[in-house]
């Protein structure tokens, strides 16, 4: 059993930034997007590009491919949503959907569909814990970047100027630019950090497995299961989410059966969205009719 | 001589006949019957797929259109009355009751999802039909590893009574009309005319109201579920029939976003145009087939294109939701709407010059406007005053304000008004009177529900400031502290005042100094203090508006406006923050405007103004109020009167 | 009223258009117009309908390009017969219904055969139609049922599904000879689809004709692997010294990566859809899959280096990632040699047809594992397959293995 739930903690790193991609985009928007895999798989295809044919260095690589993509997430905030400002989530949620098939089949153009494997910067050592148990340097780099990352994110959320501006802005916008806040900008940035978040998940994802196009459906879109699990508004949720959706997934494919693996972060998110809309850890602010 | 009109002659039936509509609709019959006869098989093919997917997406249209629900569950709608229609026929089931009952579990499918659509809305619903999608996906792959294998369903030959569809494309086509027609019927009984049917145009985004107007919103939220996930059903199922084999891997996500498109396009709660947006999405592969085999083949660009064509129709239709939602929302058929209006003005008027709009504005009759007029002035029944003039210099004036809101309706049509600085000032007027569209107006706070200044001016220290946003008027010294949401709920005491005194640093000179101004917030609301970490939102009614008043204070103003302070609060606590208002207007020279709907403000004002459906009834000190006649009195109390 | 009627008109002139534009439309792919092939001067007209656009399009583009060099390698140098060919592709999308539209799209084109399918399901949809249009339909793999015994108009130019564990088990007995080991402990580790469950079925079956010979141990994959340390603990439990691995190059790599993790050091064996250059650089030692065509990659095979060659000259080279483009571009052999058979005058379904069951002995110049052919009563081209293993001194994949062959008796004991 041990070794199992070891080797669920680095899946469950993955899937906490993951969730934080759609947690932060709640957070400071108050909106989903259902093209978040897709903008997950294009970040991811970048920084292969950026690390195999231009050549950088690993944390060079990253940093640039995170600099587009947020650069990108702004730029849909600023060319489309923004216009959308007063219509209700529902539209701007529909036109995320339109986004998403446009961003799939430019990748599919742009990188193809094979499937690629990172190149291992990183001599990929094995470690033995007690009880059985291993863990690779991968994973280790994985649920330490996780807990850091999702730390920051909730420092500067929570607790930073800044972040107080995004979720004032996030609430109610005209009252926030009655404070003199730049609400365009905020919510700009709030696509932007979102997105960040999401690759990074998706890099993180390909060391440890593949990169391919699947993963905008397995990673971004699954990412809402430990998102609603953990809290839609809280941060430290998406890593008490993540956890527990890794754990299910673990516990069922060893007692029910392999298949099941892929439809219990699922049916633990309906159980949720059913009798506790908040989560483990949001707060019970929830859209009531 | 008396001059006799002739009435015109009753229209006689063949006038009927040859009217504009009966004849595009029996060419509309008659072009769809003769549809297939010209046409090569594979293209009868591609028209049948279109009118399954009609199905679909009128459906569809059926709960987000009219109901107002979201859902990216289609596909698993599809593939739930497909697999089940697909097991029965193993039994030997015969075929229209295997469709039928595929339909029904859909049906069943859909009651148990409109459960949670009840509590949950928006996001929690779509998300929640996207965990449907994938769960049962799962289950239909299950079920056929355990019963048929890789080969799928192997689906017999479709016959209804006698008559035995097989792999005819021209039969197929014929009962898959008869289907459409019957759902497109049998939808439209079910929204139109009656006033069952109009409850339904309710659901979507005002179920309050509807509750209210006696609309049993759960029933019909379910119903909304229960009819189109059958209809859906009954789409999967005749499509397993249809194409002969079925996999559990038929209906995938990207089967979603296409029906979601075709609603988009089409047109939101349009039936014809869910239709005609099914044709367009449906066939789509099949024109971006046809464009790239007549574009160029050979050279680089020719290898260019025809790599990347087929990954083209996910980028078009994303690129027409994206397009259609951001500049039509309404779709093919509101553009279609749109066209139609203004080619009929054309025609009527002789090119004359026109409204904007296709629909008139609501509200007092719209007299046709004069040539040149730059925007519509309405009529008012009441005529607004026009002996407003200020004894002074005033700080704040308002001149024939006009505001308006998305989709025709006024919030005011004529307010005049003015503030006078250091004094207190009091708008009075009933509920729906046009007292926070004003106070939206002048503060800049109009775009919070979409309203607009049409007609008039806002005049700050003598300037023209119409329509500035809420930042530019609190840089001016103009701070509102709105009826609804005054305080940042989420975030907590301290947090709001922190956000304010930021804000407040920004402004210049003037007003309340920055040190003064949070020294008075701790003076005038010591109940605060200990609910520094409290989240605003659940603080009660009184310390919330204390809360609204301070963080106001801290943007340093020089003019607070104050809306409908007494709402919802009991009486004492309103006497206590009157008398700190007035505290805050006598000591540190803070100008006030309130607006109220009854008469607590009286006391304190030095000037009211009366509006009475958004105009401006009367002005004068608030102790006279009383005089202007019983219907003033009326609804402001009586007591006034006895002041 | 008004409003209804406009959105009548507007509806009825939106399907008078589209149907223009389907009339219109002269069908797509290279080659431009449709029309029938007619006898003796017109082009060959041939079909490919395969996944352009859809889930497995990553197998469908590399195939519509290795089909598409070597037809313009054949047009370039005065066609089949003296007629050039007119390639007809098209998309089906995995989708079924897409699959039979084709079908008969192809069929009222008047096309020879229609080529591509790589899903079951999609070219089952086709099926029922051979019967009708006469069009036969090579596809790649298949059910047992469609294509045991030969059914008309059926062909399939890859290893069917249902025979692969024949090929894998008798690479299972090589090695295991090789490295002396008489107890063969045989443990399968696979995604959960129905194909997957025949092939243990199969596997049990085979596993019994082997004296001392067990199997230890099955194991349940998710379609999509995040984690696969559930399984592989389990599997590690059994302790087997021989696994055979059966998914796709995405979900191989974390499988593998968790047995080994879980300490299970024995070789495991793939199949084709594991067999890409990447997986094998990936996973490196003990980890061998088979391929019934050659990798464009592939230094050892002199036929590889020209076929790149020609795809770089009609600009196909972007897609020569893998196996799939070799598929499509023996697929151009074959139906060059089929043409030839078939004669100048070929212009019918059924005399291709006629003239595919009698080409008993194909050539592929070493581009797939021999022997290859059709015969009236075998619709299937390949039974044999390669088997390959990383090779770090090449830095590449290299062979293991001869050709790999399912034999008669085998396809009469499990296939029938």
């Amino acid at each position: 059993m041990f070794p199992l739930l070891v080797d669920s903690v680095s899946v469950a790193g993955i899937y906490a930034l993951s969730a934080l991609s759609w947690v932060l985009l709640y957070r400071t928007t108050r909106l989903m997007n259902l093209a978040n895999g897709q903008f997950l798989l294009l970040g991811a295809y970048l920084f292969v590009t950026f690390l195999v044919q231009f050549g950088l260095p690993f944390p060079a690589a990253l940093l640039v491919s995170a600099a587009a993509i947020a650069i990108i997430g702004a730029l849909v905030y600023v060319t489309m949503l923004r216009r959308l400002a007063g219509q209700g989530e529902f539209t701007i949620v529909i036109l995320t959907l339109g986004l998403a098939a446009v961003v799939d089949s430019l990748t599919t153009m742009i990188w193809g569909s094979n499937d690629r494997v990172m190149p291992s910067s990183l001599s990929d050592r094995t470690y033995h814990l007690p009880l059985n148990a291993t863990i690779t340097t991968y994973e280790i780099i994985v649920i330490v970047a996780s807990i850091v990352l999702v730390g920051i994110a909730s420092l500067f959320i929570d607790h930073l100027p800044y972040g107080l501006s995004m979720r004032a802005a996030a609430e109610n916008p005209v009252l926030a630019s009655q404070t003199g806040i730049r609400v365009g900008r905020v919510l700009a940035a709030g696509w932007a950090l979102s997105l960040v978040a999401a690759t990074l998940s998706g890099i993180a994802y390909s060391y440890v497995n593949v990169l391919s196009p699947g993963i905008s459906e397995q990673l971004g879109l699954l990412g809402l299961a430990p998102a609603f699990v953990g809290g839609l508004d809280s941060i430290p949720g998406a890593l008490l989410g993540g956890l527990l959706v890794a754990l299910g997934q673990t516990l069922a494919g060893s007692y029910i059966s392999a298949g099941s693996q892929d439809a219990v972060a699922w049916i633990l998110m309906l159980v949720f969205l059913l009798f506790r809309p908040q989560g483990l850890l949001g707060s019970k602010r929830i859209e009531r009719v | 001589m008396r001059r006799v009109t002739a009435a015109p002659p009753p229209a006689s039936p063949l006038r009927r006949l040859a009217s504009p509509r009966a004849v595009a609709v029996v060419v509309l019959i008659v072009g769809l019957v003769v549809l297939p006869q010209p046409l090569q098989g594979y293209q009868v093919n591609w028209v049948n797929l279109a009118l399954l997917a009609v199905i679909g997406a009128l459906a569809l249209n059926q709960l987000m259109g009219v109901a107002g629900q979201v859902s990216v569950g289609n596909a698993a709608f599809m593939a739930v009355g497909a697999t089940v229609a697909a097991g029965l026929a193993q039994h030997s089931v015969p075929p229209v009751v295997a469709v039928l009952a595929g339909a029904v579990a859909a049906a069943v499918m859909g009651a148990i999802v409109g459960i949670p659509a009840l509590r949950l809305r928006g996001l929690y619903l779509a998300a929640a039909t996207l965990a449907l999608y994938y769960i049962v996906s799962y289950a239909t792959n299950q079920y056929q590893t355990d019963t048929v294998g890789a080969s799928g369903w192997i689906m017999p030959s479709f016959s209804v009574g006698g008559w035995s569809l097989g792999i005819d494309q021209k039969s197929w086509y014929y009962l898959l009309l008869i289907v459409v027609a019957a759902t497109f019927l049998f939808l439209r009984r079910l929204t139109d005319r009656s006033r069952f049917g109009r409850a339904w145009h309710l659901l979507s985004g005002h179920s309050k109201a509807a509750s209210a107007m006696g609309v049993d919103v759960a029933r019909l939220t379910v119903q909304a579920f229960v009819i189109s996930s059958f209809l859906i059903g009954l789409e999967g199922g005749l499509f397993a029939y249809y194409v002969g084999v079925l996999d559990s891997g038929d209906f995938t996500l990207a089967l979603s976003i296409q029906y979601v498109a075709m609603i988009v396009i089409g047109g939101w709660g349009s039936m014809a145009g869910a239709a005609v947006g099914a044709v367009l999405v449906t066939l789509l592969p099949l024109g971006v087939e046809t464009l790239g085999s007549s574009l160029p083949q050979t050279g680089a660009a020719g290898q260019f294109i025809s790599a990347n064509v087929p990954a083209l129709q996910g980028i078009v239709y994303g690129v027409l939701i994206v397009l259609f939602l951001m500049y039509q929302p309404g779709g093919l058929a509101r553009l279609a709407e749109v066209t139609a209006a203004r080619a009929g003005r054309l025609a009527r008027r002789g090119g004359g010059r026109g409204g904007g709009r296709a629909r008139p504005a609501t509200g007092p009759a719209a007299p046709v406007p004069a040539a040149g007029a730059a925007r519509a002035r309405p009529r008012s029944e009441i005529e607004p005053r026009s002996d407003i003039e200020p004894p002074a210099a005033p700080l704040l004036l308002t001149e024939g304000l006009q505001v308006s809101y998305a989709g025709g309706v006024f919030g005011t049509h004529s307010v005049s008004l003015y503030v006078l600085p250091g004094e207190i000032t009091v708008l009075l007027g009933a509920n729906g009177a046009g007292k926070t569209s004003t106070l939206r107006a002048i503060s800049g706070f109009t775009s919070a529900e979409g309203a607009r200044v049409t007609g008039g001016r806002v005049e700050l220290d003598g300037r023209d400031v119409t329509g500035s946003p809420p930042d530019r008027m609190v840089g001016r010294g103009v701070v509102l502290v709105p009826e609804r949401d005054k305080v940042f709920a989420d975030l907590t005491v301290a947090e709001n005042l922190q956000l304010s005194a930021r804000g407040g640093r920004r402004r210049r000179a003037g007003g309340v100094g920055p040190s003064d101004a949070a020294a008075l917030v701790g003076d005038l609301f010591p109940a605060l203090a200990p609910l520094s970490a409290r989240k605003a939102g659940v603080l009660s009614g009184g310390e919330r508006q204390m809360l609204a008043i301070g963080r106001a204070l801290l943007l340093q103003p020089r003019v607070l406006i104050v809306d409908e302070l007494s709402l919802g609060l009991a009486p004492r606590v309103v006497e206590e923050l009157m008398s700190q208002l007035q505290l805050i207007n006598t000591r540190h020279d803070v100008t006030i405007l309130m607006a109220e709907q009854s008469s607590v403000a009286t006391g304190i004002a030095q000037r009211a103004f009366v509006i009475e459906t958004g105009v401006t009834r009367w002005s004068g000190p608030p102790g006279e109020v009383g005089d202007g006649g019983e219907l003033i009195a009326s609804y402001l109390g009586t007591d006034l009167a006895s002041d | 009223m008004r409003k209804r009627r406009l959105l009548a008109l507007s509806g009825l002139l939106a399907l008078v258009g589209m149907v223009a534009a389907a009339c219109g439309s002269s069908g797509s792919g290279s080659g431009g117009s449709g029309g029938g092939a007619g006898g003796g001067s017109g082009p060959y007209v041939i079909g490919m309908s395969n996944d352009l656009s859809g889930p497995i399009s990553a197998l469908g583009l590399p195939g519509l390009a290795g089909l598409k060099t070597y037809v313009d390698y054949l047009n370039a140098h005065g066609g089949v017969n003296g007629r050039k060919i007119n390639l007809i592709s098209l998309d089906d999308q995995s989708n079924p219904a897409l699959g039979r539209t084709d079908y008969q799209e192809l069929a009222d084109k008047k096309a020879l055969v229609m080529t591509g399918c790589v899903y079951t399901a999609v070219c089952q949809a086709a099926a029922p139609l051979v019967s009708q249009y006469k069009i036969p339909i090579i596809s790649e793999g298949g059910p047992n049922n469609d294509l045991f015994p030969a059914k008309p108009y059926l062909y399939s130019n890859d290893l069917p599904q249902g025979l692969q564990p024949i090929v894998m088990m008798d690479e299972v007995a090589a090695l295991a000879k090789a490295d002396h080991i008489s107890k063969v402990r045989l443990a399968w580790i696979g995604a959960n689809t129905a194909s997957d469950n025949d092939g243990v079925t199969t596997l049990k079956e085979l596993v019994k004709q082997h004296p001392g010979w067990s199997m230890v141990g099955v194991e349940e994959l998710p379609l999509s692997v995040t984690n696969a340390s559930p399984e592989a603990q389990a599997l590690a439990a059994d302790k087997p010294n021989f696994i055979i691995g059966v998914h796709n190059d995405v979900n191989i790599i974390p499988t593998v990566r968790a047995l080994r993790a879980a300490g299970v050091n024995a070789p495991v064996i793939g199949v084709a859809a594991g067999s890409s250059d990447s997986t094998f650089q990936a996973l490196k030692g003990n980890y061998i899959a088979w391929r019934t065509y050659a990798s464009p990659t592939d230094p050892a095979i002199p036929a590889v280096a020209a076929m790149m060659q020609r795809a770089a000259q009609y600009g196909e080279k972007k897609q020569a990632t893998g196996s799939y483009f070799t598929q499509g571009y023996v697929e151009g052999m074959l139906i060059e040699a089929a043409l030839k058979k078939c004669g100048a005058d070929c212009s019918t379904g059924e005399q291709f047809n006629t003239a595919l069951e009698h080409l008993t002995t194909f050539n592929a110049d070493g581009l797939a594992a021999p022997p290859l052919g059709f015969s009236p009563t075998q619709h299937v081209l390949n039974l044999s397959a390669w088997f390959y293993q990383w090779n770090s001194a090449k830095n590449a994949a290299a062979k293991i293995s001869g050709s790999v062959t399912v034999t008669q008796s085998d396809i009469t004991k499990f296939a029938s």
